[in-house]
């Protein structure tokens, strides 16, 4: 019994031996100290450090570039994962334990989120001379009652992504219309019914935003002091009920987004066309590597050819968190990564990022050809749609609490399993407004 | 830790070793610290913290651009945990869940561990092996592999059966079969290992009275085990409560599987999506007082059972 204890006791002391020392080795937790640190070394002439933390491809080797060519303020990138993915959660919990990083990417989509959760700087003031920089509509999407609170980094311009070989081998036409698209759908089910015209993920609310967005949908706005949430709006029923006539004449496919499932039928070739933003470029060519080179690029279909809106997904700004200490040289920092020729150059090969500044276009990797597309200059198919994107959609300040119901909602309607999409629109809806009364925000009736 | 201290203090009051008595004191001390140390810090002061933050809510006010205030809250955040159903469905579901599955786990537990006991099995070590192994796959793991094997084109078994493994009605009991498939080897072992401690002198006497195989693992051994049987249930029963693993991996590949099928679940949503650790907190100290109640429950049904002579 007492060898036994003695063992025991050895043991419990190795593990505390081992603990402290992974705690001393974690580069985390001495960090929490940095930000006030070089605040200090700063006014001593000493470098600033700047933590960067970010999923985008291609960020890591900005953050050098930018260190090679600024010794003064050196930044210190941190891969994350995906925002929606648990980026975002762990953000938010540093930033409530108080040792947040600097700068984040935060999707334009969730920096509202972000502000009504404390998380967030304003850098109004610093980030004001960079400004002209910018298309005006994408500071829209990070200014809040006056205040600004992120620099823009890229936009999500929706294109159509479509296999050349079946349509080539049906004989369909690329559809430029929706209906259209309804109609090449019926073709091409006839022609070969193992084949859909696309694989609908109806847990992706991003995704069907852009879609929603492009009808002329506006599910957030603000109206004085309170929130108006429309997410059932007439354009969003819409678009809903297009989809669901779809469905129910099992002209696509319905899978979960982003799942080895989805990824599947298109490896396999059995569904022909994919409509997202200009970042699935990249994301297309990295997922379904095996159908290279029978794909291309054509513009999104519209409602309306004679008023050819698009829709837009996602755009990643880069905020400065609550706690930052150092907060004009992160500003500086963030703009130089999205202004800079070469720097943006590079992310848009790297990372398919799509340029959100005045001069962005004519960075020449805008018009780089690219083998998945049978070297199809896909960016400027995507340049071209950008000029058609509305911008006065917003979003709402709970979205990860709304997504989190979304997909359930939408997923049952899709599969058949209660009600339609416009249905499980009206119940997100609710969900919707009460996520905003449960954070104690006013929404207007 | 009782146990040792109570030792402790038994070797101070025995005489022979006088000059023991300080030093093994400071002994004990010393090799209780690392433990109590990691138990104070991992799990007192995280306990500690839980309970505080579940009564304090963040307040807003109009578009919520201004900075939030932590504010005391009472027992709000314990009265919102079951104003909208979402936690009491995930409680309702797992009851169905753990009356379905906890008995056929245990009773091929139990099956299992006698058939490796009876006298007539060969290969034991080879079997108990077997059994055991699926415990062996990490939890995460078997719920992503199994969720492969359920998902339909993927799945070479989902085409060959009737049914849709994902769909509303099936989707708990896919989630069974894998929390099955998981445990049974591991209850398995629990109860072989009381079969094992059984004196042979019993069998013996069992074999003297007349008894063969079926009467002696009926009568001899099933009663002789029921305490490892309690065990592996009340185990069972927390564990069922807190089902997450395998809901988790398939809540992404079908919509039957909401993000607050489980109350563990709807705890994590709430904390993380809608960033209300007060809540979230709140959810999961319920919980705690669900399994402990269930538990106790069990316990005492299982005693009364016995008081009244009803076999296990």
């Amino acid at each position: 019994m007492g060898k036994s204890r003695t063992i025991l006791g050895a043991t419990g002391a190795m593990v505390c031996v081992s603990l402290v020392a992974a705690c001393g080795g974690q580069p985390g937790s001495q960090s929490s100290a940095a930000p006030s640190a070089p605040a200090s070394s700063a006014a001593a002439g000493g470098p600033v450090t700047i933590e960067w933390w970010g999923w985008a491809p291609g960020y890591e080797d900005a953050a050098k570039a930018w260190n090679a060519s600024h010794p003064g303020v050196q930044v210190k990138f941190t891969q994350t994962q995906p925002g929606s993915q648990g980026g975002y959660q762990r953000m938010l919990a540093a930033v409530k334990a108080g040792n947040a990083p600097c700068l984040a990417q935060v999707g334009a989509e969730t920096l509202p989120s972000f502000l009504v959760e404390g998380a967030l700087e304003d850098i109004t003031a610093h980030a004001q001379p960079y400004n002209t920089r910018f298309q005006p509509w994408t500071l829209n999407t990070v200014t809040f009652g006056g205040k600004q609170f992120g620099i823009p980094v890229d936009s999500g311009p929706m294109g159509m992504f479509y296999r050349k070989d079946i349509f080539d081998k049906h004989g369909i036409e690329v559809p430029k219309t929706w209906d259209e698209y309804a109609a090449a759908a019926e073709k091409l089910r006839k022609a070969d019914p193992e084949v859909s015209i696309t694989t609908f993920t109806p847990d992706d609310m991003y995704g069907f935003a852009g879609f929603a967005q492009q009808a002329g949908a506006r599910w957030f706005g603000i109206s004085g002091d309170a929130w108006q949430v429309r997410m059932n709006d007439e354009a969003t029923v819409k678009v809903a009920n297009y989809w669901q006539g779809l469905i129910d004449k099992k002209l696509v496919d319905v899978m979960p987004g982003w799942s080895d499932g989805l990824w599947k039928n298109y490896t396999d070739g059995k569904s022909a066309t994919f409509v997202g933003a200009v970042w699935m470029t990249k994301v297309l060519e990295d997922s379904i590597s095996k159908t290279s080179g029978k794909w291309a690029v054509a513009p999104m279909p519209v409602w309306d050819v004679a008023s050819p809106s698009v829709g837009n997904v996602g755009g990643s700004p880069n905020a400065v968190l609550k706690g930052c200490a150092n907060p004009k040289e992160a500003v500086d920092f963030a703009a130089w990564l999205s202004t800079d020729a070469t720097a943006f150059n590079d992310l848009i090969d790297k990372g398919g990022l799509f340029p959100v500044t005045v001069d962005g276009g004519s960075l020449p990797n805008m018009s780089g050809a690219r083998p998945f597309y049978g070297d199809q200059k896909v960016f400027q198919v995507f340049a071209e749609a950008s000029k058609n994107v509305s911008p006065d959609f917003s979003w709402g300040p709970t979205m990860p609490a709304v997504n989190s119901v979304f997909g359930e909602a939408f997923g049952k309607a899709a599969n058949g399993k209660g009600g339609t999409l416009a249905e499980a629109m009206a119940t997100i809806q609710e969900k919707a407004v009460a996520s905003l009364k449960d954070k104690g925000l006013t929404v207007a009736p | 830790m009782a146990t040792i201290q109570l030792e402790a203090e038994q070797r101070r009051t025995a005489p022979p070793p006088r000059r023991r008595g300080p030093t093994g004191n400071r002994a004990a001390g010393i090799f209780l610290a690392p433990f109590a140390v990691l138990f104070v810090v991992f799990f007192l002061v995280p306990i500690a913290y839980a309970v505080n933050e579940s009564f304090y809510q963040v307040k807003r006010s109009g578009l919520g651009f201004g900075t939030p205030e932590r504010v005391f809250a009472g027992l709000d955040n314990f009265t919102a945990v079951f104003a909208d159903g979402s936690f009491m469905n995930g409680i309702g579901r797992l009851l169905l869940f753990g009356l379905v599955q906890v008995p056929i786990m245990l009773g091929l537990a139990l099956v299992l561990a006698l058939l490796l006991d009876s006298a007539s099995a060969r290969f034991k070590r080879v079997f108990r092996l077997t059994y055991f192994l699926p415990y062996a796959v990490p939890g995460v793991i078997a719920a992503i592999v199994w969720s492969f094997l359920y998902t339909p084109r993927i799945s070479p078994l989902a085409d060959l059966v009737p049914f849709d493994f994902l769909s509303d009605s099936v989707v708990l009991w896919s989630m069974a079969n894998i929390v099955t498939w998981t445990w049974v080897g591991f209850n398995m072992l629990v109860i072989y290992a009381a079969l094992q401690s059984i004196p042979t002198s019993l069998y013996e006497a069992a074999e003297l009275d007349g008894a063969g195989g079926w009467k002696t693992a009926w009568y001899v051994k099933v009663p002789l085990v029921r305490p490892s049987l309690v065990l592996t249930g009340v185990f069972s029963i927390i564990g069922t409560l807190q089902l997450f693993n395998e809901p988790m991996v398939l809540s992404r590949i079908t919509p039957a599987v909401g993000k607050d099928y489980t109350p563990l679940m709807r705890s994590l949503q709430v904390a993380l999506d809608n960033n209300d650790y007060g809540q979230g907190t709140a959810i999961a100290l319920m919980l705690a007082v669900f399994a402990a109640g269930l538990s106790y429950l069990f316990i005492r049904l299982s005693a009364w059972l016995t008081a009244r002579g009803v076999n296990p």
